[in-house]
């Protein structure tokens, strides 16, 4: 239905008249329009601030507690190069170390990630589907879900030794289960009287199937999804951690090893990158629910 | 909004079938004998039997309806006259043969509304269509869905999602979804229950002129003995579960009872509103606790 166009009372068109007046800008209206953004502004300078007086009072030792501007330094050199490493402490800093750990990590973190969604979607159907497979699979799930996953490196070392396999083990064995689960518990919770109706007008299995227990599911492979990008950059961090590696071994191995090698701006630098790339995940994420399944976000408030 | 746009295109007119003609009088459309059914409880390992030697015959053009306290197997007597569950003891047919599953001639509006929270008001009135063929092309389906969309009062609101409508309009949708296919059964499970009274007098007014000019038979549940007295052929009142027929009221009032206005005035409403009334309090109040059966048969 198209809606005619509203009219003011004397027949002229609204848009024909000027609409709301410019508002002129004061002090007040930039507040209440900017005050989240002035607020964060305000509130990480003053983080820094006291970071950087709190580091420079020689009451930390450097080594553990860097300053500020080191890491904003170790930062720039990290992940655009050209940096001037005289007189600064360069142990395993060189040009771009942290946008080539990052990428490496970035590599090996989605590609897992592609695994445990495109595997872990269709096993969480097919378990939520059939009652069998449910029953045979579901030990193995829930046993290995609730197990923490760093208990299993032992084994999976023996099996796979140091490398790159070890790394896509531990992401998957993180990243999978929050995948296969909710999944599965979209397809267990389908409303039965959404089923019952599809049926009435007509619905074979497969119907049902398609047009009532798949959307239904949509939101929690959703939410699933969402949980196992946060668990798989854990697993990720900790198969770093532990992997053997010398060089190049992503960010990590990165936080880890320059930690180790007492080059404290640098754990900071790495870190903060890592910070800032999981705060875009998980945030771009957040509102991937919102736009799929909108009609979850109206029933729960 | 006085008539159903829906209400003469191309339906089968009741009063002209030929059984009609026959001495025997209306077709049985539905026919239930000794019908016992009821669930099985998975996690209690238990059989609750829902409802006990159901014997109840629908004809064809009649508005039955049931009524009876909450739990007493309304709504699952309907579900089996749809074909969702199959009686333990006993038959249940329809037009003649058994009933084994669901059918585009019986059609089911929801006590809870049951649409699509992800469909459109439009694409949930159009699901009937996509479902099975009911011999009408994709345009002629689009505007009947249209037309009955706005027949319910939710003209304007076909691109709106459920969560976008109140209560009584997601109803209104479901209504509009059972109606669309002008099915030979209409299955109406408290259809007007979350409607808001003007809107409810409204519909029941277009569903009497259903019933009247097209000879639609409905099978009605409803917690308002007005709303039975003002639509029904004949009241099944049924007992506390589990659920038997306790009486069978034949409603002998001329149609049309809603156009005209009141009915209440007259006195044989007030007769069948005080027998009604006091067939059922005895029912919801007097009910003993007889949940469990641990053995259909028993
Ligand atoms: N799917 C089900 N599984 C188990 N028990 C059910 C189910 N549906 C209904 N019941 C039980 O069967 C009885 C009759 O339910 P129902 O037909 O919905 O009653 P009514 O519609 O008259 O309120 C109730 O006691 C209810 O608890
Ligand atoms: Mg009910």
């Amino acid at each position: 239905m198209t809606q005619a166009p509203i009219k003011n009372t004397d027949g002229t068109s609204i848009e024909s008249q000027p609409r709301l007046r410019e508002a002129k800008w004061t002090w007040g209206r930039i507040w209440t329009r900017y005050r989240y953004g002035i607020i964060t502004v305000i509130n990480l300078s003053v983080f820094f601030a006291i970071w950087q007086w709190f580091a420079s009072s020689g009451r930390v030792n450097p080594l553990i507690f860097p300053e500020f501007t080191d890491v904003l330094r170790t930062l720039k050199i990290g992940w655009f190069g050209g940096g001037n490493l005289e007189g600064f402490n360069n142990r395993m800093l060189a040009d771009f170390v942290i946008v080539k750990n990052f990428w490496e990590t970035l590599k090996i973190y989605s590609l897992a990630m592609v695994i445990a969604i495109g595997c872990g979607i269709p096993i969480g159907l097919a378990m939520g589907g059939s009652k069998w497979l449910d029953a045979i699979l579901s030990p193995y799930v829930w046993t290995l879900s609730s197990l923490p996953r760093i208990a299993i490196y032992p084994i999976l070392l023996l099996f796979l030794g140091i490398g790159p396999q070890i790394k896509y083990a531990i992401i998957l064995s993180t990243a999978i289960f929050p995948v296969i689960i909710n999944t599965w518990a979209g397809v267990k919770t389908t409303d039965q009287s959404l089923i019952n109706a599809a049926k009435v007008f007509g619905a074979n299995k497969s119907q049902v199937y398609r047009k009532v227990v798949l959307p239904y599911t949509l939101p929690f492979v959703v939410s699933g999804v969402q949980l196992s990008l946060s668990r798989g950059l854990i697993g990720v961090v900790l198969a770093e951690f532990l992997s053997g590696a010398t060089t190049l071994g992503g960010i990590g191995w990165l936080v880890f090893r320059s930690a180790a090698a007492f080059n404290s701006p640098l754990t900071y630098a790495a870190l903060m990158s890592l910070a800032v790339f999981a705060l875009i995940l998980v945030q771009g994420t957040r509102s991937m629910e919102a736009k799929i399944a909108p009609w979850r976000q109206a029933t729960t408030t | 909004m006085a008539e159903l746009s829906t209400s003469n295109v191309g339906r089968p007119q009741s009063s002209v079938g030929k059984e009609e003609m026959s001495p025997t009088g209306p077709k049985p459309l539905i026919v239930t004998e000794n019908m016992t059914c009821g669930y099985e409880l998975e996690r209690e390992r238990k059989l609750l039997t829902a409802l006990v030697d159901i014997s109840l015959t629908v004809h064809e053009g009649e508005f039955m309806v049931l009524v009876g306290p909450s739990g007493c197997g309304k709504t699952t007597f309907i579900n089996v006259i749809a074909g969702l569950i199959k009686p333990w003891k006993g038959t249940a047919s329809f037009n003649g043969k058994p009933i084994v599953g669901t059918g585009p001639d019986r059609a089911m509006v929801f006590q809870d509304y049951a649409i699509m929270p992800w469909r459109t008001v439009l694409q949930n009135v159009l699901l009937p269509f996509e479902l099975r063929d009911h011999g009408i092309s994709k345009k002629d389906a689009d505007e009947r869905a249209r037309a009955t969309i706005s027949d319910v009062g939710l003209g304007g609101f076909e691109g709106s999602f459920p969560h976008e409508l109140s209560g009584g309009m997601r109803q209104r949708v479901g209504i509009a979804r059972g109606m669309v296919t002008q099915p030979k059964v209409l299955l109406a499970d408290e259809p007007f229950g979350a409607v808001d009274a003007m809107t409810r007098e409204v519909l029941q007014g277009q569903l009497e002129m259903l019933v009247m000019n097209a000879g639609q038979t409905v099978v009605f549940i409803t917690h308002s003995i007005d709303e039975a007295i003002a639509l029904g052929d004949r009241v099944a009142v049924i007992s506390h579960r589990p659920g038997t027929i306790r009486e069978i009221v034949d409603i002998d009032m001329p149609r049309p009872r809603l156009a005209e206005g009141e009915i209440t005035g007259d006195p044989r409403y007030g007769e069948l509103r005080e027998h009604l009334w006091s067939l059922v309090k005895d029912e919801a109040f007097g009910a003993k606790d007889l949940p469990f059966h641990e053995d259909p048969e028993a």
